[in-house]
Formats: structure tokens, sequence, C-alpha cells
């Protein structure tokens, strides 16, 4: 089976966050891959030891530093890394990032799509079931099993639902999955996969080799215009009443009846 | 100064990490300064306690009377430089890694709960993982300023020897007494520290709060290292995770700073916050190396390859880490076991009884086969883990109620074992209230006499952490 993984590097989730020059920036923090494409590459490595002649291709699009979080998914058991990088990327929204993906993708055939249910950064949950349209294959989102048909050509795929959960059953190959916690437990890499995967290659992929429409790229196409950032209201600090518990009862009723105007 | 007089503000005082109830306090003074604080002592002539930040495991801090002081306003930091910083007591171990991390510099000790105080990791001679290669606190006090029981002051250098008497503010002079006792060889902080020509700073390091209290501390700093490589390996028997520590220390290959065992009893309560732990794993080891150049990385991970490849590992499913968060998830993975296995007691309503011996390296498979043994054979829940490269493992017995009394005895019959052993009953934790009965038992009435003859030059009327050591 021919497998493909769309994989996104954020910033890592623990990570304090600025807004400058209307970005985001968190300097110093660490970038790792998506933690809900981790359970997609996880559910391929888990496919291929059950169909050892199965091939894995993961593919990103980002700056240098995405190199880092490729290697990552081939010391997990990836076969293939392509990094998709062109200056002219920066800054697309997420249809324009879907075509580019398809684009690369559609290179050569393959059987499985698995996309991470949404990015943790933006979490707009767009990319995966865009690319599923322009790749013309049927998708499932949210997914937690998958559970092949004997002969590997069609599957049962569960989905999580509001307060439970839903089969789609007999989807035939070639379908696009977006995978939600709970589909596996990914591993931590070992040391064989990570010394294995210093040995593959990361292909990397430009504007040039991909078949783009030239339209596609400007900015003026953009079906979605980010008009500002900001943090969150910043929460008030909490207080500490001292003393003996006669005094801290007085002060709190004060508070609560002068400052908070509660009772 | 802030008094605290009543027993709702006292209470919190009356408190470690230990469980040891039964503290009694007078009151509790917050002294601001160093000035504050010489007066109290000066002018008063009750007993004091110095109180931290209140994660010791030994009840050191708890008074059975007399007055509380409170360091707690002394938690300045100045910045590092030339690889020191000065930093006040009651700065805490987070605090200070967290301002490190911005800088070029980096403070290798790194005991487990980092919420305790600097000031607290000294009264103990605190370690934590890193010890196996960089030594324990110790090792890394270059000077501090301290106070003792009668307000007389003395700034305490690196290289000042017990053989020099100690020169006070006003110009009185303590000397070393005469005595013969010295303490054992391996990691220890039972008793105080006593070699031949040692320094007189490591006299009042790990001496549990008894001799003098430090009011300002310098730190020794090493450069910031460039990554740390780090992993969990795991083990189809727990043998094979000893003759591996074993063989780690006969070479010279790979060079870990941090060699941390679980056995297969600690993978059990591991399991419920890791189902990715591989089901066939019956012990694992955390390691980790510190590498000081990036440029070195790849280097050393191929090391630890060559020299893993053929030992008797599960190295497929073993966990290797290939960024600083992976890094963390591992130290968590560490520092879970102790929080799970008092999460599960206090849910079961049993106490906990933990072990902090350690002996020399040529006892180390002998320890290990005996605790097996002895454990294995008394019938009590146990779980091991911690130290292995310093052959220091906490162990921790987790008796049903009825089984507390043969906890205790079995408790005893280790104890005994590891003094037959000249090891010690207490690695990190220190002596405190709690351990006194052990500490007699491994140094003997003779020596006790004699570690009271420091004591009594240094504090003659007895007066600072009463009832701790003796």
């Amino acid at each position: 089976m021919k497998i493909i993984v769309c994989m996104k590097q954020v910033l890592d989730t623990g990570a304090a966050i600025q807004i400058q020059d209307g970005k985001i920036a968190s300097p110093g923090s660490p970038l790792i891959m998506n933690p809900y494409d981790e359970f997609a590459v996880e559910e391929a490595v888990r496919i291929k030891t059950a169909l050892p002649d199965s091939d894995i291709t993961v593919f990103s699009l980002g700056p240098d530093s995405v190199k880092e979080t490729l290697k990552r998914a081939l010391a997990m058991g990836a076969d293939h890394a392509v990094h998709i990088f062109d200056p002219l990327f920066d800054g697309l929204d997420n249809s324009q990032i879907a075509r580019i993906l398809a684009s690369a993708i559609q290179q050569k055939p393959f059987d499985l799509v698995l996309c991470g249910r949404q990015a943790v950064d933006d979490d707009m949950a767009q990319v995966g079931p865009a690319l599923a349209v322009l790749l013309e294959i049927p998708f499932v989102t949210i997914v937690t099993k998958i559970q092949f048909s004997e002969n590997f050509q069609s599957a049962d795929i569960t989905r999580q639902v509001e307060g439970g959960s839903e089969v789609r059953k007999e989807v035939a190959l070639p379908f696009l999955v977006t995978c939600q916690k709970g589909l596996n437990e990914p591993r931590l890499p070992s040391l064989k996969g990570i010394m294995a995967a210093k040995k593959k290659e990361i292909q990397t992929l430009s504007a040039s080799d991909l078949d783009l429409d030239s339209q596609l790229l400007d900015p003026q196409n953009k079906s979605l215009q980010e008009v500002k950032l900001s943090l969150p209201p910043e929460r008030k600090k909490g207080i500490i009443l001292e003393g003996t518990d006669e005094d801290k009862a007085k002060q709190l009723a004060k508070i609560v009846r002068e400052e908070e105007k509660i009772i | 100064m802030i008094r605290k007089t009543s027993k709702e503000t006292i209470a919190p005082y009356l408190r470690d990490a230990s469980n040891y109830s039964g503290g009694v306090a007078e009151e509790v003074l917050i002294p601001e300064n160093p000035e504050e604080l010489t007066e109290v002592l000066k002018n008063d002539s009750r007993p004091v306690t110095i109180a931290g930040a209140g994660t010791g495991l030994t009840a050191s801090r708890i008074p059975s009377g007399g007055i509380i002081i409170s360091l707690e306003k002394f938690n300045e930091m100045e910045s590092p430089e030339n690889g020191e910083v000065w930093v006040g007591p009651a700065l805490t171990l987070t605090e200070l890694q967290e301002s490190l991390n911005h800088s070029d510099w980096f403070y290798p000790p790194n005991p487990t709960e980092t919420n305790a105080s600097i000031g607290g990791t000294l009264a103990t001679n605190a370690s934590g993982s890193r010890s196996f290669k960089f030594g324990v606190t110790r090792d890394f006090v270059h000077a501090a300023e301290c106070v003792l029981s009668d307000g007389r002051k003395v700034l305490i250098k690196r290289g000042h020897k017990i053989s020099e008497p100690l020169c006070m503010d006003d110009g009185s002079q303590v000397r070393f007494p005469e005595i013969t006792y010295t303490s054992p060889k391996c990691k220890n902080t039972a008793g105080y520290y006593v070699q031949p020509e040692m320094d007189w700073l490591d006299l009042f390091i790990g001496s549990d709060g008894t001799l003098g209290i430090f009011t300002k501390i310098c730190l020794k700093l090493i450069p910031q290292p460039a990554a740390f490589l780090s992993g969990v390996l795991f083990f189809g028997e727990e043998k094979f995770c000893w003759d591996l520590t074993t063989a780690i220390k006969s070479q010279s290959f790979v060079s870990p700073c941090s060699l941390e065992y679980f056995d297969r009893y600690s993978l059990e309560v591991l399991r419920e916050k890791y189902p990715n732990i591989p089901s066939q794993a019956k012990a694992a080891l955390f390691f980790e190396e510190d590498v000081e150049k990036q440029e070195m990385y790849d280097a050393k991970l191929e090391n630890w390859f060559n020299f893993l490849e053929d030992k008797n590992i599960l190295l497929d499913e073993s966990w290797f880490s290939q960024n600083e968060k992976d890094n963390k998830t591992f130290h968590e993975f560490r520092h879970e076991i102790p929080i799970l296995i008092n999460e599960k007691n206090s849910r079961a309503g049993r106490e906990k009884i933990g072990t902090d011996m350690a002996v020399s390296d040529n006892f180390f498979i002998e320890m290990m086969e005996f605790y097996e043994k002895t454990l294995s054979q008394s019938q009590i829940p146990y779980v091991i883990f911690g130290h292995l490269g310093d052959n220091h493992l906490h162990i921790n017995l987790l008796p049903k109620p009825d089984q507390l009394p043969l906890a205790g005895s079995v408790y005893d019959e280790i104890a005994q074992k590891i003094i037959s052993w000249k090891g010690t009953v207490s690695a990190e934790h220190g002596i405190g209230k709690k351990k006194r009965k052990y500490l007699y038992e491994m140094v003997g009435q003779k020596n006790i006499d004699e570690l009271k003859k420091i004591k009594s030059v240094l504090d003659p009327k007895g007066r600072l952490g009463k009832g701790n050591l003796f």
C-alpha cells in the first residue's frame, strides 16, 4: 500500500507566545510535530507492520526547520520524506496549501492519505478535507479507528461524533482520513529508528517542481484574509488573604460586597 | 521582622514532606535581612529550627519546641559571572534553573524535588540523578556566609581547611575537635561529613541544620551543555539492566550523567500513564549524557548505538530523544514514579516506607540480589527505583495495615545489611528526626560521641535544629 502522510511543524503546545509585526513569535521555544499528525504517522507505521510491502511518504510544507520534524517521522518508521519549500509559499491560506500538497502528492500513485484532524497552532482543520476534494477521493474526519478488510481494499472507519462514534462501513481505497486522539499511541523514536533515519534522504520540492497554476500563488486569490492577531486579555492576578481565619473571612466578605459587588 | 504567633499561622511550618506529626513551636520569626537574624540569635535563648521550603523527607525542619526561623525572605539571586552565582538560601531550585536557562551557565545538581530551597539542598547535601557524573551539592558550593547559633558570623570559602581555625567576625576562633571518625566513602549524607584535611565548608554542607545558618551561598556553575542525549532503555529481565549498569561503569566509550532504574513493579505503576511501555519490559533504565558542543552530538549518538547494539536490551522498543521535548518527556517519566506511588498510596490509605540507602560499587550486584530476595520473601508490595549508577535506590515498601510491623522489621534487616557493607542509611535525604535510630546503628555510640564534639564546638548550647541527628 502506498501511504501518504501530511505533517505540519508547530510550536510546542506549552510555548509562551507573543505577537510581533502581526505574526506569532516565540523565540527559543521548541518546534514539534503537530500532535494529531503524530497519530497519522503512527497509524501509517502500524499499517506497514501489518502489510510489510507498504511504503510511507511524509509531506510537509514550511521553512527549513521542518526538516527536523520530517526526520522524526523517518525515525518513527516512515520510508520517504518530502519537504515542500519556496519563498513564494509564504503566507498562503489553507486552500492554497491544500492545492500545493495535492499537486505534490499527485506526482506518484497512492492508496491512502493520512492527516491530523487539525493543526494545534491555528486549529483550522481545513487542509485535510480540502486536499481530499482536490485529489478527488472520499474523506472521513476525526477518525479513531481504521479497520481494513482482509485484502486491504476497503476499511470500516470509526469517527468521533458528539457523544459517541459512528462507523463508515466499507469505504473503498483510496481515501483520506484525518486522525484523532485515541486512534493509537504514537511511539517514541527508537535508537535504531534514529540511526536508520540518518540514512534516509529528505527530498525538497519547490514551486518550479510542481505543476501549479500561477494564479494560485497570487496573494489576491486568498480566500481567507487575516485581519489582526491579538493575545487573549490577561487574567487578573489572584489575591492571597492573610491573617487568622476570622480576619480572612472579614476581608473576603468586604471584597465580595464592596469590590466585586456580588452580594 | 515578621512574627507569626497564632496556631493557624504557625501550623504550615510544622509540616514537611515526611508525614511527621507532633511538631511544636512557640512562634515563627521571618527576618528580612541578616542583621535581623543575628539580633534574634544574640538576644533570644530559645532553641531555633530553621525552615526552608518544607520539601524535606526527614522532619529536619519540624521542631519539638522553641522557635522557627524561616529564611523565606532570603531569596535573592545575583547574575552569574565567571562560573559562580551568589544566591539567597530561600531561592528554589526551579527559580535557579529557570534563570540559568537563559544564560551560558548550568548548575548540575538536580534533586528530584525542584521546589526545594537551595539552603535546604545544602543542609541535606542533596544530589539527584546527575550526581552519577557531576557529583553532589557539596561539589558545587564555592563559599557561604554562615551565622552560628549565638549570632557570630563567618564567610567560609573553599580551601579553608579544618586544620586552621574558623575565624568569626568578632575576632573569636573555632577549632575543629580532635576526633578519629571519618564518614563513608559512598554517596552519603548520614551524620556529619568528616574526612582528613577537608574544608570547613564541607562540614556545614549536609549538617541537617544543626551547625550553622547559611544566609548567602556562592554556587559553582559549569558551561551550559549544548544539548542532552537521553533515552529510556527497556529490558526483558531486571538482571540485564543491572549488568548493563556494570558494563557502563567499566568503559569510557559512553559517559552518561544519569542512570536511573525502574524495577518491574515501577513499570507496572507507570503503565497506567504510559501505555506505550513495551509489554514484555520487566525493567527500565533512564540515561542521559550531556553534549558539550552541538557538533559532537551525532558522534555521541553513534557511540551509544555501537555500545548498546550487542547488549541484552529490548533495543527496538527502547526510547531515544531527538529533541529537547523528548528529554523533558523522559525526565517527567522519571519524576512521575514517586508521584504516582504517593497518589496510589493515599487512595488506598496505605503508609509508604521509603529507603535512601547506598553502598560502594563493589557491593552493587550483591545489594540488588539481596533486595530482590528479601523483598520477594516478605510478601509486602514494593517498588524499587532510583539512582542505579550510584548504587543508591529508593525502595518504597507499601504494606497493608496488618503488614506494618513486618515492614518495620524488613527495613531494619535491609539497614543492617547495608551497614555491614559499610554503606549508608541515608545517601541524600538526611537523618533529621526520622532516621536517628539508623545513624546510631550505622556509626555506633563512640562515633556518635565524636560527632557530638563537632556539634559542641559550633553550637555549645545545642540550640540549632534540636532533635536532628542526635
